[in-house]
Order: C-alpha cells, then structure tokens, then sequence
C-alpha cells in the first residue's frame, strides 16, 4: 500500500518534472484454492507481487530504469531490486545497450514484467529453466539490428551467473558466467496478422561445476482490431542439457502454448497448454522411463483497458511416468493486476 | 555438439555479412517515414522526387491502438526523418520503437525528429486537472487534426523545417512545393466545403450529426458543421447500453441527422445504436489508405463528405 501511495504521489510530482522521469506501480493478486489431488495451491488471496518502476533519460545517452518490487516469500513480504540499469539507444547506430541489474533479453516471457504476462501461473518449463518470474542478473547486453530487408535483431549478454533465476542470497562464483544469445525476426501474417520468431541460447557453469546448457524458441502471433485483440498466439519450446561435475547427464524438454481470442472488446478466453518431460529418466534398472507432465488451463480475461485485467483459470497437470500411478492437480486461480502512474510503451 | 564459440563466430559472421547492405542502399533516396499515410502523402506532395515517403500505417488501423510491430523498428532504424502526429496519439507504440531502432538521429532532440504537433493550433486541450476515470483523455488536446485540410497546411511548416534542417540544398524547392501544396489544400478545402452545403443548411443549434468518438472535431470545423457529441460517454471506452438508449431518445429530437464514424470504431455498437435511434450511418475512413481506399488526400476528404451526404440523403 506504501508504494500505491507512493506511487501516486510521485506520479502526480513528475507531470511537473521537466527531466522525463515516469513513474508507476503495478499490482498482481492471485488466489488459488485446491480442488483435485496434490496441489500446491494456497487456498487463500494475496497480493504476489507490488512492482515500482522509475524510467528517465539520464542525460542525451542513456536513460536509467529502477524497479522494486515487493513479494510475498514464505509468509513475509521482501522488497527487492528487480531491474537497475543504464541502456542507451543512440550510442552506437542501430543498436541498444545496456548494464546493470536486468530480466535477460532471451525468450518471450522473461522479456515482459510478469502483470504484463497472458497467463495467470508460470509454465512449468518457465519454472524449471528460468525459475518463477524468470531470470534475473546483474552484466550487460547488446542488440543489433542487421540492416537488411527484414527484421533480424541479435542480442547477445554475459552477466555474473553467481545465482540463476529469482535468489535472495549472494549466490558464489560460477566457473562460467550466465552467457545468452538470442536471434529475432518477423513475419507479418494474413488478415494483418503480425508474428515474431525468436531463437535462444543460454548457458552457465556453476560454482560446483553443473553445466547447463537451453536452446529453444519463442514464438508470438498477434492479429488485432483497434483496440481488441482479436486473436494470440504465444509459445515457446526449449530443451536443456546438463552435465555433471562428476560426469553424466540430463535432458529436459519443455514448452507451452496459449491461443487466446476476444469473444467481445473486454472479453477473452484462452488455453494455456502446458508439457514437460525429462528425456533421460532411467528406472531402478537403468531402463530409460517414458514421462510427461502436461497441464490445460482454461482461462477467461477482463479487460477493460490496458491498465487492469481481471482472470479466472482452472488449472489441471497431468503427471504421468512409467510404471507409477498417474497423478492428477488440479486448482481455481483468480488474478486482478493493475497498474497506475506512466506505464511506458508496450513492446510487440 | 554446438560449441559456445561456435555460436558467437556464427553471429559475428552474419552481422559482418549483412552490415554491407547499408553500404548498397547508399545510391537510394534518402527515407522520410511518417506514422501514418496522410503525412507520407504530404510529404512527397512537398519534396518530390527528393525523398522516398513512407508511413507505418497502412490507414485502416486505429491509431490509438497500434502494437510496436517489428517491421516497424526496422524502417525507423533506416529512416533520415520520422514524422509524428504528436498530441500522445502514438505513445503506447513509437516511444518503444524508436529507442528499439537504435537511430540517434531521430530520437530525442536529434535532427530527424518531426513531431507535426509542434505547428498546430490545437482543438480541445483540456483545462482542468485530468485523470485515467476520465477514459482516454489526450492531456495536449485533440490529436485528430489530420482530418482537416487547413490544418495540413499549418503542420506543413513544420515539415517544411525539419527537412530544411536536412537536406539544406532543396531549400528554395520545398518552399515553392509547400505553397502549391497549400494552394491545392485551400481549393479541396473550398470544393469540399461548397459540397457540404445541404448539411450546413439542415443543421440546426445542437449539431448536424453524433460521433462515436471526437475524431472529427477537425474535419467539422474546417467546415462549419457542428457535433452533438459522441457515442462514447469517456473517450476510449466503449458504451453501456444505458448510455446508447438514453443517447438515442435524445439525439433525433436535437435534430441530430447521422451518425458518423471510423470504420475501426466498433460495428456492433453503431449498428446498435443506429437502430435505437433512426440516424443514418456514415462510416468512413480516417485516413487516406492502401489497396481499396482513398490514394490521395483530396479523395480521402471527398470520401467522407460523400459518405455524409448519401447518409442524411437517406435520413427518413
């Protein structure tokens, strides 16, 4: 509540504010209630996630972002630094850089702040390779926009990789650092529909000699009229390879899908899909062991303007795994996000 | 397997191969990109043959509600000049795709920036304290000026300015096209003002027709026609149909005459809305269009005027 009212406060002070600073807040309150099996639902409301965001141009280079965000971690609400970082678009032609703390410009979800996200619940290959909200670092990277007759950006970045994902602790030095990559074009679709295709590559060592290795693609599709957005699609599949310090190995595979139409101007329906595999399990006598999580969630979204939303999702997972009894969750989710103050523009 | 330096050889590879391309453009005109296809129109009406004229938009999308497309990004980042409405229109898209395009020269005070705004008398600036329950409120004013001839004129300076401060050596030949293109703006402006004389004559105190959205303030002013309001209770929100049946018991005895609308404003609502109330329907572009649509700006502002008349010709 401290930061809604600072927000608003500062809002109202930076409309008088000739250095261009943008303030705004953004909330996200899920609750989650238990209806079949195992599930790890809370059964309560809560607020997940208060996000404070600062945005200026520092002078006529770069410009500064700051975001805190305050989260509810086993029954406490931490406040933490999210993003704090320098960028600049005009310091080298047709590129865009920046360094300090930031989400790593790979896939499509650890792009966009999670209120901004079209589903209520992490994917689960989001939750395993990138970690809750996804994956946050402190280092620096760069994108180019090849100059030819479609849109080819590369982004490439190394940061520190002493932690992975959403940690609170100081992490220790990893023999590799989080190095990542990712390739993005785009093709426009019939109908004015428009997509963007990404190819993404990440890896670390860590500080006990686990090395990870994803590769996988993002992929979005948009057709919209005015101010309805008619039809998306969004997904992304990515596997990983780990190795062991003491030798061996594993491969994972997962991905998710969401088509999401309008049935009105504030009225959408989407289905998360949701899969997830380990490809080298072995059984007890080192047989290798079909096994699969898959998860549906029906989801229908209110929105009545692009600073609220209001869902309501049903979620069930699926797990099943050879020679072993199928397990079946399945949770009620209910999301309201809003956001007050100078939001800034929407990427695609 | 992939090794890591093979994939970074691979990448710089493919930026060294293709950053020659810029290299082969060089002989090309130089590009003047514009939001949306009225500016790229005026803008080649007053530099000829000296720059290549290109919008974003095609000219059927709402210009309010424009994703930060990819394609976008790419031509911005090849762009000498970038040309914008202004007034906020294009604030949920061109913030992100200009600083995504890397372009110095067409970000912040760089000299390629054009933000027509700057040489407008703006219509319906809001004088109180603002707020988001207010809906879409446009805090510089009404950003819809492109609907008006007389206004293309007085954002022609601008343009005029800003290509000067570019391409210095067409100087004498930009003013000399900006007055013809004047001249021609002030003869569509009298032919279409002439033809919209049956609507002047049947207006009556509270405004010859209704709205879905203040987009047409403009275009009315420029030719004496009155607005009884819009559909819209707030701007950008849709209507509730407590609104659309209050608002259609009232509009006809007003004297209202049509309604007129924006072919992206939504249909299910107008149509509504036209059977709730008797009015006539005009909807019509808002902007000049690609394919099937208007190519020009004086078939655009003929278009409309034509679609108003066959409307309140209809009108029982």
């Amino acid at each position: 509540m401290a930061l809604i009212l600072l927000g608003q406060a500062a809002s109202a002070w930076s409309q008088q504010d000739p250095s261009g600073l943008k303030i705004s807040a953004a909330v996200d309150m899920v609750a989650q209630f238990k209806d079949k099996g195992e599930s790890s639902a809370k059964d309560k409301a809560e607020v997940r996630e208060a996000e404070f965001l600062l945005v200026s141009p520092i002078d006529h280079v770069f410009k500064g972002q700051l975001a805190f965000a305050a989260h509810q971690e086993g029954g406490e609400a931490v406040l933490e630094i999210h993003e704090a970082y320098m960028a600049s678009s005009v310091l080298i032609p047709r590129s865009n850089l920046r360094f300090g703390q930031y989400f790593l410009g790979i896939g499509r979800l650890n792009r966009f702040h999670r209120h901004e996200w079209p589903m209520i619940e992490t994917p689960l290959v989001h939750k395993r390779f990138f970690d809750e909200e996804g994956v946050l670092d402190t280092g620096i990277e760069y994108s180019y926009l090849v100059p030819v007759d479609l849109y080819l950006e590369v982004t490439a970045g190394v940061t520190n990789g002493f932690v992975y994902g959403h940690s609170h602790s100081e992490g220790e030095k990893p023999k590799s650092p989080t190095q990542y990559a990712r390739v993005a074009s785009s093709i426009p679709l019939p109908l004015q529909g428009y997509s963007q295709i990404g190819i993404n590559y990440l890896t670390r060592t860590d500080s006990a000699g686990l090395k990870a290795v994803i590769f996988g693609s993002d992929f979005t599709a948009k057709w919209r009229t005015g101010r309805t957005l008619d039809f998306l699609l969004q997904g992304e599949v990515y596997q990983r390879s780990l190795q062991f310090s003491g030798g061996g190995s594993e491969r994972n595979l997962g991905g998710y899908l969401i088509p999401q139409f309008s049935l009105g101007e504030v009225h959408y329906v989407g289905l998360l899909f949701d899969f997830y595999t380990n490809l080298d399990l072995k059984d007890a006598g080192g047989q290798s062991t079909q096994n699969s999580i898959v998860g549906l969630t029906p989801t229908y979204t209110l929105k009545v303007s692009e600073f609220s939303t209001l869902r309501l999702a049903h979620q069930t997972y699926n797990d099943t795994q050879e020679g072993r009894e199928k397990r079946l969750t399945s949770q009620w989710l209910l999301q309201a996000t809003y956001m007050i103050g100078a939001h800034p523009a929407h990427d695609f | 397997m992939i090794s890591k330096m093979d994939v970074y050889f691979s990448f710089l590879l493919l930026i060294l191969n293709l950053g020659a391309s810029p290299l082969l453009q060089a002989q090309s005109k130089p590009l003047v990109l514009s939001t949306i296809p009225d500016f790229a129109w005026m803008i080649q009406e007053i530099t000829g043959d000296t720059v290549d004229s290109q919008s974003l938009l095609k000219g059927q999308e709402d210009p309010h509600f424009v994703d930060a497309l990819p394609d976008f990004i790419r031509r911005v980042a090849d762009a000498k000049i970038v040309c914008i409405v202004g007034l906020d229109l294009e604030i949920g898209y061109m913030p992100s795709v200009l600083s995504r395009s890397g372009n110095a020269s067409v970000q912040g005070s760089g000299p390629g920036v054009c933000d027509i705004s700057k040489a407008i008398t703006v219509l319906e600036k809001p004088t109180g304290p603002i707020d988001r329950s207010m809906g879409d409120v446009h805090a510089a004013g009404n950003p819809h000026y492109f609907l008006s001839p007389l206004k293309l004129v007085e954002g022609g300076r601008e343009v005029v300015r800003v290509l000067t401060r570019n391409f210095p050596e067409h100087q004498a030949l930009y003013n000399q096209r900006y007055r013809s293109f004047a001249d021609k703006m002030q003869k569509l402006h009298k032919s279409v003002y002439d033809k919209l004389a049956p609507l002047r004559k049947a207006q009556g105190e509270s405004g010859i027709l209704i709205e879905y959205h203040r987009e047409f303030v403009y275009f009315l002013e420029a030719y004496d026609l009155k607005s009884y309001g819009s559909i819209e209770e707030k701007p950008g929100v849709p209507p509730s149909a407590g609104r659309l049946a209050e608002l259609s018991k009232q509009a006809k005895p007003a004297g209202v005459k049509l309604i007129l609308a924006a072919e992206y404003n939504p249909q299910r609502t107008l149509k509504r809305f036209a059977d709730l109330s008797g009015l006539p329907l005009a909807i019509v572009p808002t902007m000049i269009q690609a394919g099937g649509g208007a190519q020009s700006y004086e078939e655009h502002q003929n278009r409309i005027a034509d679609s108003m008349l066959k409307a309140i010709n209809t009108s029982p």
